[in-house]
């Protein structure tokens, strides 16, 4: 017997776009880079990009893109970008619908794990994001997570690197100030790596970097990501551009602004290096009219990633995508509810590089019980996205004639066999009925949720950098606050 | 009733409509002052009133703004010399090495709207820069923003400069800005708003001190 058109992988073919929206979208983008085009304030850049054949005005600083340039560039960025861990090891490959979830940066607020109260981040804190992140299995990669403000701004991007390397095994996703910072970051990564070359063949950093909406480029931003373009070192250049605020209220509108922002960006990154590895997206937000407010959770930002996702795959590019956050303040039914959908949104459209997971209060407050929950609600989304089995086991009709009449499962080898990959076990979420919960511990998800965060944060964490490393680390970060003119 | 329909014009946000409503009061010989008290402001009033009840949303407040915005142009030549003044004189700006201009766009507009004439210097705006239109509007108040962490110092910088200036110890000096919080205010020594409304509200607030 053949069975035919099966699919292997039992996940469901989710699309949001037919390819003509795809085509028409793309066609939009093309028709603002050739018809606006973008500022840059880099002069360096726009000379590349002349040469390179873009319409570029010193004066005005605008630069104005042919298709094909814009076309080449989407040819020439690899389709797949792998990512190594600080030990080298590569866990994650950045390519059509292989999804890995992981933190965001910067946030300036954050929920004290013992008093619960809102309050400036820390550098410790961040420290302890670091730690929560490397329990939880569905995060791939650790971002800072945190704005710290105990620490010098000019050296936080260095700081907290150095945090996340010494309490976190996997690979980073960093913010930079600029690119003599960046460059500290590299060095910093390239010791670690055995050098540059080796960084470059296995990267471990990647860089979060953005043009500023609407089709505006800072000079520390291009800056950035030509250095990222030399070192090799992935990079998203993903608009933020705000419906309705820096980008059109329309949501086709924001993405082809935003899309085209954003290619301009690849451009630039390809003539500067050919086949550099670049993570596409667009990280939408909508701005809430009543409040302005750049929103973090509602339904459009789960459809809009999920729309890019669509043009990623129609580009064959990496996809910086976002999930698991919240404009809710603290862990609630908010929370959970967008979360839990944005979660799915990436599972579901197959985004690549998923930030952002366990923000809250509208891309403000970091909470290390909300990492955690966002933990579990991946492992819940991936029982989604698994589907169910079509072998001959699974179907069980052999099992269901010899049960029979009035027999029972529960006692079968079949059912000790497959119900754990069958049936997923949450972690926090109760299962218990009230009595048996009451007199357990009766506490609720949230107190679960504190109260295994401070567990994490006081167990004996030894550093994973070495000594030697660690000092050479301090020594990078010294040079460059001594050039600063800052302490430290 | 040509009052009346002023102010639905600014409830309605419409432009044109204002436009006729104005030239024809002034043509009919009504006081300056007296349109603007009784059609322009009570219009704004109620769409302030509007706004905070979550009747009308940011967007239809500026439409509303830039309908007063006309009303008022054509009565600025009128009012020269007039009794009336502005509320008060603000420069705004984005500080130096951001380019971050939406947020305090809004501000900017919602306190037009509010009554403030605002002169908004843009982005990227030095310390110099801010200093000198202080120097040539001699505004009552300085409002800057900031979007990225590493640009808030500049914001310090402009405080010590204004501060430093015995002619200008009382311009009232007010900030806001994503990453920007009510300590880090406290710290240089301005006033935070952490939105375009409660930045009117701070405005209003710190005029009457």
């Amino acid at each position: 017997m053949l069975l035919v058109n099966q699919t292997v992988n039992q996940t469901f073919d989710f699309k949001m776009c037919s390819h003509e929206q795809l085509v028409r979208l793309h066609n939009g983008s093309l028709e603002v880079l050739e018809r606006s085009g973008v500022k840059i304030f880099e002069e360096t850049a726009l000379k590349i990009l002349a040469e390179g054949g873009a319409y570029v005005d010193f004066d005005t600083k605008v630069a104005k893109f042919p298709a094909h340039m814009v076309e080449e560039a989407i040819r020439t960025a690899p389709s797949r970008i792998a990512v190594a861990n600080p030990a080298g090891k590569r866990t994650m490959f950045l390519e059509r619908n292989k999804v890995y979830y992981g933190t965001g940066t910067d946030l300036p607020s954050h929920v004290d794990p013992y008093t619960k109260e809102v309050r400036p981040t820390t550098l410790k804190d961040i420290e302890n994001i670091a730690k929560v992140v490397e329990k939880c299995d569905n995060f791939s990669y650790v971002s800072n997570q945190g704005l710290a403000q105990d620490i010098p701004q000019h050296l936080h991007d260095m700081i907290t690197l150095k945090a996340m390397r010494k309490y976190c095994s996997k690979p980073n996703l960093a913010t930079a100030t600029d690119k003599d910072n960046l460059q500290c970051l590299i060095d910093m990564c390239a010791e670690m790596a055995g050098g540059y070359e080796e960084l470059r063949r296995n990267p471990t950093l990647m860089l979060y970097n953005e043009p500023v909406s609407p089709l505006m480029n800072s000079e520390e931003a291009i800056q950035k990501l030509m250095l990222c373009a030399e070192y090799g070192i992935p990079t998203t250049y993903a608009s933020g551009g705000v419906s309705g605020g820096t980008s059109p209220v329309t949501l086709s509108g924001s993405i082809i602004c935003s899309n085209a922002e954003c290619l301009a960006g690849l451009v630039l990154h390809q003539l500067v290096k050919k086949g550099a590895p670049f993570i596409y997206g667009y990280v939408y937000g909508a701005m809430d009219m009543m409040t302005t407010m750049n929103v973090y959770g509602g339904p459009e930002l789960g459809m809009v990633h999920a729309i890019m996702a669509d043009l990623a795959k129609f580009y064959d590019l990496p996809l910086y995508g976002t999930s698991g956050c919240t404009d809710a303040l603290e862990i609630d039914a908010q929370a959970g509810t967008e979360s839990m959908y944005s979660i799915l949104c990436a599972a579901l459209s197959g985004q690549n590089l998923v930030h952002d997971n366990a923000y809250t209060g509208v891309g403000a407050i970091g909470n290390l019980s909300m990492i955690l929950l966002v933990n579990e609600q991946i492992s819940f989304a991936k029982r989604f996205v698994q589907g169910i089995n079509y072998d001959e086991s699974s179907f069980a009709i052999d099992l269901i004639d010899k049960v029979g009449y009035g027999g029972d499962y529960v006692s079968q080898k079949h059912t000790a066999k497959h119900f754990r990959n069958e049936v997923y076990y949450p972690k926090f979420f109760n299962r218990k009925q009230y009595v048996a919960w009451q007199n357990e511990d009766g506490l609720t998800l949230n107190q679960k949720l504190e109260k295994r965060a401070v567990e994490i944060i006081e167990e004996d964490a030894p550093s994973l950098i070495d000594q030697r490393t660690e000092k050479i680390f301090d020594e990078i970060i010294r040079d460059r606050a001594k050039k600063l003119g800052i302490e430290y | 009733m040509l009052f009346k329909e002023m102010k639905e014009a600014i409830l309605e946000g419409d432009d044109e409509v204002i436009v006729d409503l104005v030239e024809k009061a002034i043509k009919d010989g009504v006081d300056p002052i007296e349109i603007l008290d009784k059609g322009l402001v009570p219009g704004m009033d109620e769409v302030g009133k509007l706004f905070k009840e979550g009747e009308i949303f940011v967007p239809e407040v500026l439409m509303s703004a830039n309908v007063m915005a006309a009303g008022n142009e054509l009565l600025k030549p009128l009012l020269v010399g007039g009794k009336r003044e502005v509320k008060g004189k603000i420069i705004i700006g984005t500080v130096k090495g951001d380019l971050h201009d939406i947020g305090k766009k809004i501000v900017a507009m919602m306190l037009e709207g509010a009554g403030y004439e605002v002169i908004d210097l843009g982005i990227d705006v030095t310390p110099e820069r801010f200093m000198g239109a202080l120097e040539e509007t001699q505004a009552d108040y300085v409002g800057m923003s900031a979007m990225l962490t590493t640009t808030m110092p500049v914001m310090e910088e402009v405080v010590k400069l204004i501060r430093g200036n015995e002619k200008y110890k009382d311009v009232k000096i007010m900030i806001g800005g994503a990453p920007v919080t009510e300590a880090f205010a406290e710290e240089i020594g301005a006033r935070f708003s952490y939105d375009a409304a409660s930045a009117v509200d701070l405005a209003n607030e710190l005029r009457e001190q």
